[in-house]
């Protein structure tokens, strides 16, 4: 790093450090999912209460938001268009943000990056796996009959071999968080890199293999699950309401996801840089 | 009344509203049902029987199909099964669809105990939602889901039933959306886009009522707003300005019995509350009802503009606690309009009407201008403005379902008949007979057809 460069990351930590942005902007997503509830109930349509959800389905590769509810693909069949069209941009604009907020604590993090936000084609490209990824259980579900985590635990092989629900649950967990790991570093390098979705995932199961990461990476997986889904449980006890365990909640653990991703994009970035 | 909700929703909404460009979506206007939704306009939510769209036969009908079904029956209510109808397709209680053009079977659903109620049109989707609730259906074990995990609420389901069907891809909404509300509900009415249940929170162990009032929106399942109740209703109606319950009595040859009756000390109370405010109605209430804020009327029987019609509590206290009395009870004058004794105009022997189950006074259909009553051995219609009697033949009848050119009855003596009446006059226009081994359950009007709801069978009449 140039000492221009080491400047410029200076005067921006003094104006606005990471930390305070990834604070703000954690909070500011638990207000949007608040907005959002709102939203899906002035134009009157349901959501699904998933308050008893599984950590089967707390599993994630980006940051999310705690989620004590969710669209599901009954509540979009047969809405009227303008009500769908409605629907889908307010169910996706959590997500974007989430997609924001991130990609600007990782970029004003990176030591060798200059201003506050990301180069918009990066944002694009990150948005864009966002709103695949959160619009892909729906499209699933549609296609399959059925949503992707029931799909699994009613495989007919499972079924066959008389595995209950629950049992494939802890049978197939791990070698699900195994497969999300492998992708964790790539939204942080399509950002601080500029590299397209498909080149990050290759870039990300490259360097998290050779930097012999595979184990940490999953177990951040596991752990970042688990937190996700035990996160209301405290809020729910102290009695803060399903406001405050969705603000607090989400700025929470948003924060811990989107900086674990980068300590590991870190470790990775460093090897690879080592290695070369 | 959840005043908090209505704030946040107020703010909150108010933005979300403007992101959708000005909420014009949030009309808060109910689409129009078609001739051959049923239950009718305003889903009959103060249970008149009477439905004022379509043109079902008044001269000698023909059978235009006859289909097999799956009928459920609830143990309160063995008379009467469920039979709702949407989008030009007949659900039944026992969850198989049928065409209403054909009479061809489109689909069985897996949601075998739960009792499709109503149906409603919807703001937000395309073909309604088809309204259940938790009450369980005396189904044979062979017809029971091996499964069901689904826990007690009112839930809205997709009216769109094909052969693969099954309770959790139909579920639209759970009550209480976003977050689910257990519940055991008691009655359920649906009134313009709201359904208006009373029900008990099973998880609500600090509250200090025993029943719950609720208003929930058709659309999404969201509670518009929750009111307590000091004990919980018998029954339930509704009409645009008014919510009518009646307390502690129960009809003799139902499941509960007068002695049930006797012991309820709220037998015969009536309540009315504001439609809009969930506030009394009542003013000027006698010492001893200000507490409950009811009047010791009787059995409430429907409610229509604004009357209640309601069999008047027996002075005498003695079961079934009603006499023959129909009132109409003006309910923003706070009295009643008038009184009809119908002792007066048929054969009562009223002790061995009771021994048999039967109270002396059937169904009730309330239009406009009439009110149509089966009683003792007669089959009488009232002017709603003075209780004047219109017309009166002799039909012993224990269901009625009217419309401005017809009143349809079945009778079960001297043989079980399906009728059709003159409104006007109560000439007989056509009768039929579907045999005497069959039960004829509760008429319905579906456009132009004249739906009779058999046992396990649904036959379709319509004028030649």
């Amino acid at each position: 790093m140039t000492t221009v460069d080491t400047e410029q990351t200076n005067w921006r930590d003094s104006i606005l450090p990471p930390w305070i942005v990834l604070g703000v902007g954690s909070t500011l997503v638990g207000g949007l999912v608040l907005l959002m509830v709102e939203g899906f109930e002035t134009i009157a349509v349901p959501l699904d209460d998933v308050s008893r959800h599984s950590i089967f389905g707390s599993i994630s590769l980006l940051p999310q938001w705690v989620d004590p509810v969710t669209l599901s693909l009954e509540a979009l069949v047969n809405l009227r268009l303008s009500v769908l069209v409605l629907a889908v941009s307010i169910w996706l604009l959590p997500g974007m943000m989430v997609g924001l907020v991130a990609g600007i604590y990782w970029w004003i993090s990176g030591s060798d990056t200059s201003g506050f936000v990301p180069p918009v084609p990066r944002l694009g490209w990150l948005m864009g796996v966002i709103c695949v990824l959160s619009l892909a259980p729906l499209g699933f579900n549609y296609v399959v009959g059925t949503d992707p985590i029931w799909f699994l635990k009613e495989f007919y092989l499972f079924e066959y071999l008389g595995i209950g629900p629950g049992a494939v649950e802890l049978l197939c967990i791990l070698p699900i968080a195994l497969i999300v790991g492998q992708l964790f570093v790539a939204p942080v390098t399509m950002i601080l890199d500029g590299r397209r979705p498909i080149a990050a995932i290759q870039w990300s199961i490259r360097s998290i293999y050779g930097a012999g990461a595979m184990e940490l990476a999953t177990i951040l997986v596991l752990s970042l699950a688990f937190g996700w889904y035990i996160v209301p449980v405290p809020f729910d006890v102290i009695k803060v309401g399903f406001e405050g365990t969705v603000l607090a909640g989400t700025a929470v653990m948003g924060a811990a996801h989107t900086v674990a991703m980068l300590l590991l994009y870190n470790i990775v970035d460093d090897d690879q840089t080592a290695a070369s | 009344m959840d005043s908090d909700g209505v704030s946040r929703r107020a703010v909150l909404g108010g933005v979300v509203a403007a992101m959708a460009g000005g909420g014009c979506l949030a009309t808060g206007k109910s689409p129009k049902p078609r001739a051959s939704d049923w239950p009718q306009q305003g889903y009959d939510a103060g249970g008149t029987s009477f439905k004022s769209d379509g043109s079902p036969p008044t001269a000698e009908p023909e059978v235009v199909w006859n289909t097999q079904v799956s009928m459920a029956y609830r143990p309160h209510y063995l008379r009467f099964p469920h039979v709702v109808i949407g989008n030009g397709t007949v659900y039944t209680s026992g969850g198989t669809a049928v065409s209403l053009d054909s009479g061809t079977v489109q689909g069985q659903t897996g949601c075998y105990n739960r009792c499709f109620k109503a149906f409603a049109r919807t703001e937000s989707y395309t073909n309604g939602v088809l309204i259940a609730d938790d009450e369980p259906l005396g189904l044979p074990d062979s017809k029971k889901p091996s499964v069901e995990s689904l826990t007690d609420s009112i839930r809205g389901f997709r009216p769109d039933i094909d052969s693969t069907s099954d309770c959790t891809r139909l579920t639209r909404w759970t009550a209480g959306s976003p977050t689910d509300i257990e519940m055991d509900v008691e009655r359920l009415r649906v009134s313009n886009g709201e359904i208006i249940a009373t029900a008990e929170l099973p998880d609500e162990g600090e509250r200090d009522t025993s029943a719950l009032l609720m208003g929930i929106d058709t659309d999404d399942g969201a509670v518009n707003w929750r009111t307590s109740l000091w004990t919980e209703p018998f029954d339930l109606y509704v009409d645009a300005d008014y919510i009518y319950m009646h307390f502690g009595m129960q009809m003799v040859g139902d499941e509960m019995s007068a002695d049930d009756n006797a012991h309820n000390p709220y037998r015969g109370l009536v309540t009315v509350l504001d439609r809009e405010t969930r506030d009394p109605v009542y003013q000027d209430l006698p010492e001893e009802s200000r507490s409950i804020k009811s009047l010791r009327l009787g059995l409430l029987r429907g409610a229509r503009d604004g009357i209640a019609y309601v069999l008047e509590f027996d002075p005498l206290d003695k079961p079934p606690y009603y006499a023959p009395i129909l009132v109409a009870f003006d309910v923003a004058a706070g009295e009643p309009r008038w009184r009809v004794d119908l002792t007066e105009h048929a054969t009562y022997d009223r002790d061995e009407l009771l021994n048999n189950g039967y109270s002396g006074v059937g169904p009730v259909a309330i239009g406009p201008d009439k009110i149509y009553a089966s009683f003792g051995d007669k089959l009488g219609a009232f002017s709603t403005t003075d209780g004047s009697l219109q017309w009166l033949r002799k039909l012993y009848s224990w269901n009625l379902t009217a419309t401005p050119d017809a009143l349809y009855s079945t009778s079960w003596y001297p043989e079980k008949r399906v009728s059709c009446s003159d409104p006007e006059t109560g000439e007989t226009l056509w009768s039929r007979s579907f045999g005497e081994d069959v039960e004829v359950h509760k008429l319905i009007v579906a456009d132009s057809k004249l739906l009779v709801p058999l046992d396990s069978q649904i036959v379709a009449l319509e004028e030649q």
